[in-house]
């Protein structure tokens, strides 16, 4: 509420409504003949706007301004009743069934159930059949009938909520249902119930007005909007301002309502995942300004050289990747090993050109056989995608289409990079499903992904990956998510199929025992920047980079019986928070003032061995 | 129930809870109220014994759970009953004006569906400019109410430039043109509100199924941008229309009371609306029940619908 | 199955399991998710819970916690059973036993303050909140943690993963219990971080001489840990004995298959481990369905 306040918009709704509530008290005792007023002066009827009546006067020669203002009051109250009636339901029940769950939720369940299938004018005709012009009851029965919206938003909102382990770590800590309800739950839903209960506003004045306007509340003469819409209606033909004003007023009200919903829907909620964009915007000028670097290797089969990307963080453009460069030649097994945020997985997504929404890459290159990616036109590398490159990703089983059974998603594939009919394709999909290791392949294949298990999902994820026959493989993270049975067993698929097939494997992790197990060279990054590349047995023996030899010593598989593993201080800062000069300066006990001077750059040491940094000598004399 | 019958026979039996509450809470209200039909009928100043004769006639002087049963067994033999206002029967009178009302509602589902998915998926894709306009237009859409947009229209399209008829229906065993023509504005008035909700939640779908990781994997293997939008995206979205679809139907519906009102068209609605302002209890109770129908069928098609898209439903 | 035990305890256990059950569903839908498990766990001990997803080693934690029900068996804590006291009425109890969860997003309420977060723990344990001695306890504990004492203003938001696992530690140690449940309380940490994690906790331990059930996947931390280590599978025990001899002599071969799939972070002898190894050459081979779950389909318990 106090954040959707600061807000221009927020604040202007509430001015709005506060205003409207004022006008709702105050223009009745100030207007006292207007409510009961059969007609006005009748030498000026249907009067247009004039000084005297601002919004002209009406059939019989009332002030239109004047019943507006005193119409407020019964639609506002009408209002106010069905709203409440709706709360006071539909909050404490829902609650209930959320936190309680069980019989509760199933009774409160089948009640809302049965409210919300009820048609709900119909039944509010009823009680006006009943109780004729009681606008009372109709309003009580209309805020009974919207409570299940209510119940059912409170209920899925606290539902989220109780699962939070925040929620258990109260509970062992023996806190009373109530005081957890009041202190933890409701603060984290009122965002939702506001902006339901915003919505609820807005139907319930949309039914009161139409309630109005079909004259079964308000009895004449009584003013009310609806009434002055209906009004408005009979003489549409000779007069067609009269049903402005009204239905001008109900539909800014309603949009007040509905704004301020809105506003504060965006300002509770606190993380908003953006959609990755479809076709992520490249800058033309990369190819160009490319600098080649160190890199020698001009026969790689994949080269990322010198790439920098930016990503937008709350509009303005950060720099989350800087001079990162490596390549992998055919058949080579590159581990991309590094700390979460440390751009392991930007840089991965930067080679297929798959950046999240508004990324950019703002300087260097990706070649793949000598082709600058980046000059290619959309098309051009969306056909390299799945058939040059081809991607794994962490999570097997959300990164198939739930709605198509996996040997479909296969298929489509086949059929998509090599052209074969759809028979044929099936019939590749399920042998490339026997290749995975899959012993049942064409009974898998009928299977939807919600079927599998997450052992079976990563493997039927790396067979599609297959599908186009490609030469590289990105493998992101591909055995986080899995035990480490399965871990072992996913790992000698990949080792087994990048040997059969001769592919070239880029392995993203943070895993220093999956990349002892699969890799040929290592790229270790830190803070956005590559900080050590080497051959796997040599970054093991003896690490150059502080920040690999830190990161490897506190792998408490070393020496399992260590009193006190040794650590890395602090943590790894925020893109905006890198260090001038060695993003890794702040933590590394190395430091000395040139270190934050400048840029340092990736130095040569020896063979296939780069690390960056300027004081790699000290290591020299000690192996790790 | 792996199948679509098993889904419908479980339905239907679930919805005679429904049907059976609404129409017994019905009675409870009618019971509860001051005075009763009797009264209505003769009128304030009839005699105690004529007043009598007619509720003994009426059945009122039954307990309240016989009165229902007496009604419920003439609902399954096909008798409503009959209206106190005008001695017609409440099935002949609801089954004549039915049409009118399942035209507009459907016809006003059907353009909402259409533009609003359409409009909705474009935005989603596109973003930007076009994503805020959608949004605005959802809020517009909510606030604008039928009844009144309904009257902006009359004088535009039928005083201005008279192309279409300002009120009235033609049934469309008459004149099919003549009906069209009659239901062009009414379902214009009601489906712009659907339309706007469907294009903003149908966008929602859409951005949510896009942001899933299954697309990025699917672009990063190279599976074509048409068949990720128009096969994988757009039935996983589909699932979540067709729920929004459903409350959409049901929101069409309860519109159709005000909409039939201001284009004065013959149908369920201005029937409620008179019977409501004439204290017809009968003919209110029949057209309870045919809603209450209504609503179960639209969840019927819905479920029906959300199982044939989904595996997990299927199989379960 | 406490047979493992090398010398027989000498004082009361802290915490005595027996014969614990737990099943998720009830009736005929009922799948177990614990089958009779037995421990024990001393005072100033650590006893470290090992197995995969689904094998119900969080389940035992949830069970010693209250947050679930026990279907047979008994957890007595200081000499009382638990499982016959329902978690509100565990009163005092709950000062003795605490918890810190895996996820450092969600241990911690967005909407309160660290301060906040960490003076309902006295509220819980009886003792006053919001006083000027239990401000001064808060500070002390988030200094001893590593944290600066004006965190205690700030909210979770501020914070990074790491950070915030120690908050979570910082609050189960409010009440100075004497045993803590950490159930995965190190997994979602970096490797950098986690070591410094890890560290604390041992120190805390001996400060406090508080025991740990401390519950994880990877059996390197578990080792680094742990006095002694239980091997969970499919719900039952398959190993329970002192850590160096579960994970330098592992006995049943479920426990050394699990230890011969964790890598070793060193190529050259993660290469003439797989060169040896029956278990890591076989597993190259196409495996039988079942071996990858095929058969369970159905959700995880774990």
């Amino acid at each position: 509420m106090i954040a959707a306040l600061r807000r221009p918009a927020g604040a202007l709704c509430l001015t709005y409504i506060l205003v409207l509530t004022v006008i709702a008290v105050l223009a009745p005792i100030l207007l006292p003949d207007v409510a009961m007023q059969q007609a006005g002066d009748l030498r000026i009827t249907n009067a247009p706007p004039s000084s005297s009546h601002p919004l002209g006067t009406d059939t019989l020669g009332r002030d239109v301004l004047d019943k507006l203002l005193v119409g407020t009051r019964v639609t506002l109250v009408g209002l106010v009743i069905a709203v409440s009636c709706a709360l006071a339901i539909g909050v404490p029940l829902g609650l209930l069934a959320g936190y309680t769950r069980g019989g509760v939720d199933r009774v409160v369940g089948w009640i809302a159930d049965l409210a919300f299938a009820m048609p709900t004018i119909i039944i509010v005709f009823v009680v006006l059949t009943i109780f004729p012009h009681n606008m009372v009851a109709a309003m009580i029965t209309l805020g009974l009938l919207l409570s299940p919206t209510l119940i059912r938003v409170v209920r899925s909102a606290t539902l989220v909520v109780r699962e939070e382990l925040y929620i258990d770590a109260a509970k062992a800590a023996g806190l009373s249902a109530p005081y957890i309800l009041s202190r933890h739950v409701l603060p984290r839903i009122l965002g939702p119930i506001i902006v339901q209960a915003s919505l609820v506003c807005g139907v319930a004045l949309i039914v009161q007005t139409a309630l109005a306007f079909l004259e079964l509340v308000v009895p004449n003469p009584q003013p009310s909007w609806g009434g002055m819409i209906a009004d408005g209606l009979r003489v549409l033909q000779t007069n067609a301002w009269l049903v402005i004003p009204p239905g001008l007023t109900v539909t800014v009200t309603i949009l007040v309502f509905g704004l301020l919903g809105d506003v504060i829907r965006d300002t509770s909620s606190a993380a908003w995942s953006p959609a990755p964009q479809l076709m992520p915007k490249q800058r033309g000028d990369l190819g160009s300004s490319a600098r080649s670097t160190e890199e020698t290797e001009g026969s790689a089969l994949l080269s990322v050289r010198s790439l920098a990307v930016t990503l937008p963080r709350e509009g303005v453009p950060v720099r989350v990747l800087h001079d990162v460069s490596f390549s992998l030649d055919e058949g080579e097994v590159v581990a991309l090993v590094g700390e979460s945020g440390c751009g392991k997985t930007m840089t991965a997504r930067s080679i297929v050109g798959l950046l999240p929404s508004g990324g950019e890459v703002t300087h260097g290159a990706v070649v793949y056989r000598g082709r600058d990616l980046a000059a290619l036109s959309r098309k051009q590398r969306h056909a390299l995608r799945g058939k040059a490159i081809a991607w794994v990703s962490q999570e097997p089983m959300v990164s198939l289409t739930p709605v198509f059974r996996v040997g479909w998603q296969i298929a489509e594939g086949v059929r998509r990079h090599q052209g074969t009919s759809r028979t044929e394709a099936w019939r590749r999909a399920v042998d490339l499903l026997g290749e995975v290791g899959l012993s049942d392949p064409e009974a898998v294949a009928r299977r939807y992904p919600h079927e599998l298990s997450g052992g079976m999902a990563q493997r039927v994820s790396i067979a599609r990956a297959l599908a186009g026959d490609p030469d590289v493989l990105i493998a992101d993270e591909p055995t986080t998510a899995l035990d480490v049975t399965l871990q072992a067993e996913i790992l000698a698929l990949l080792r087994r199929l990048q040997e059969q097939r001769g592919m070239a494997l880029l392995l993203v992790t943070h895993d220093w025992g999956v990349v002892a197990d699969i890799a040929d060279r290592v790229v270790v990054m830190y803070a956005g920047e590559v900080v050590e590349r080497a051959d796997v047995d040599d970054i093991f023996e003896s690490p150059c980079h502080p920040y690999t030899r830190g990161l490897i010593a506190s792998d408490p598989h070393h020496d399992p019986d260590a009193e006190r593993l040794p650590f890395i201080r602090g943590v790894v800062p925020r893109p905006e928070d890198w260090p001038a000069g060695c993003h890794f300066s702040d933590r590394c006990d190395f430091s000395i003032a040139a270190c934050t001077d400048r840029t340092v750059p990736l130095l040569h040491l020896t063979d296939h061995r780069e690390a960056r940094c300027i004081r790699t000598d000290i290591f020299e004399e000690a192996p790790a | 129930m792996g199948n679509p019958i098993g889904i419908i026979v479980t339905r239907l039996l679930g919805a005679i809870p429904l049907l059976l509450a609404v129409t017994a809470l019905t009675f409870v209200l009618i019971a509860l109220a001051p005075g009763d039909v009797a009264q209505a009928i003769l009128g304030p100043d009839a005699t105690p014994a004529a007043y009598d004769e007619l509720r003994e006639q009426l059945g009122l002087n039954l307990p309240l759970h016989e009165q229902y049963w007496g009604w419920l067994t003439g609902v399954l033999h096909g008798d409503v009953g009959t209206s106190l206002y005008n001695g017609e029967s409440v099935s002949h009178a609801i089954t004549q004006r039915l049409p009118v009302t399942l035209s507009l509602m459907v016809g006003a589902l059907i353009v909402s569906l259409v533009v609003g998915v359409a409009l909705g998926m474009a935005s989603a894709v596109r973003r930007g400019v076009f994503g805020r306009a959608i949004d605005m237009f959802a809020l517009i859409g909510f606030a604008v109410p039928s009844f009144w947009l309904g009257a902006q229209l009359i004088v535009l399209f039928a005083v201005q430039l008279g192309w279409l008829p300002a009120t009235g229906y033609v049934p469309l065993g008459l004149d099919s043109g003549e009906w069209a023509k009659s239901l062009v504005l009414p379902v214009a008035a009601l489906a712009f509100g659907g339309i706007a909700a469907l294009a903003k939640q149908s966008r929602d779908a859409f951005l949510d199924a896009l942001a899933q990781p299954f697309v990025s994997v699917a672009l990063a293997n190279g599976v074509s941008i048409g068949s990720i939008l128009f096969r994988h995206v757009l039935k996983v979205a589909s699932l979540r229309i067709t729920t929004i679809l459903g409350l959409q139907a049901l929101t069409l519906l309860g519109g159709t009371v005000v909409v039939e009102n201001v284009f004065s068209l013959p149908g369920l609605g201005t029937l409620a609306s008179n019977a409501t302002s004439r204290g017809d209890v009968p003919m209110i109770q029949g057209i309870v029940l045919y809603y209450a129908f209504m609503v179960v069928a639209v969840n019927l098609l819905v479920d029906i619908v959300y199982a044939w898209l989904n595996p997990r439903v299927r199989a379960a | 199955m406490t047979t493992d035990a090398p010398i027989l305890p000498t004082v009361d256990p802290l915490l005595s399991v027996r014969d614990l059950e737990v099943n998720y569903g009830r009736g005929r839908q009922a799948t177990p998710a614990v089958r009779g498990v037995s421990f024990d766990l001393q005072p100033g001990e650590t006893l470290g819970l090992v197995g995969e997803s689904g094998s119900g080693k969080s389940t035992i934690a949830r069970a010693v916690l209250g947050l679930t029900p026990v279907s047979a068996g008994r957890v007595s804590f200081l000499g009382r059973d638990l499982t016959s006291v329902p978690a509100r009425r565990r009163g005092l109890l709950t000062r003795d036993l605490q918890v810190v969860f895996q996820d450092p997003y969600s241990s911690l309420n967005p909407t309160r303050t660290i301060g906040q977060s960490l003076a309902e723990m006295l509220r819980a344990g009886g003792e006053g909140a919001g006083t000027a001695l239990s401000r001064e306890r808060i500070a002390e504990m988030l200094e001893r943690v590593g944290l600066p004492a004006d965190a205690a203003r700030r909210y979770p938001a501020a914070f990074s993963g790491g950070q915030r696992q120690r908050i979570a530690i910082a609050r189960a140690l409010m009440t100075q219990p004497r045993l803590v449940v950490c159930d995965e309380a190190v997994s979602a940490l970096d490797v950098s971080v986690q070591a410094q994690v890890l560290n604390l906790l041992r120190e805390l331990q001996r400060d406090f001489n508080m025991a740990y059930l401390f519950i994880a996947h990877d059996l390197p931390v578990v080792r680094n840990v742990s006095h002694r280590i239980a091997v969970i599978h499919r719900g039952r025990f398959v190993e329970q004995g002192p850590a160096r001899e579960v994970y330098e002599r592992p006995r049943d071969p479920y426990t050394q298959k699990l230890l011969s799939s964790v890598p070793i972070p060193n190529a050259r002898l993660q290469r003439s481990r797989r060169a040896t190894s029956p278990a890591a050459r076989t597993s190259s081979m196409p495996e039988p369905a079942a071996a990858d779950g095929a058969a369970s389909p159905a959700a995880t318990t774990d």
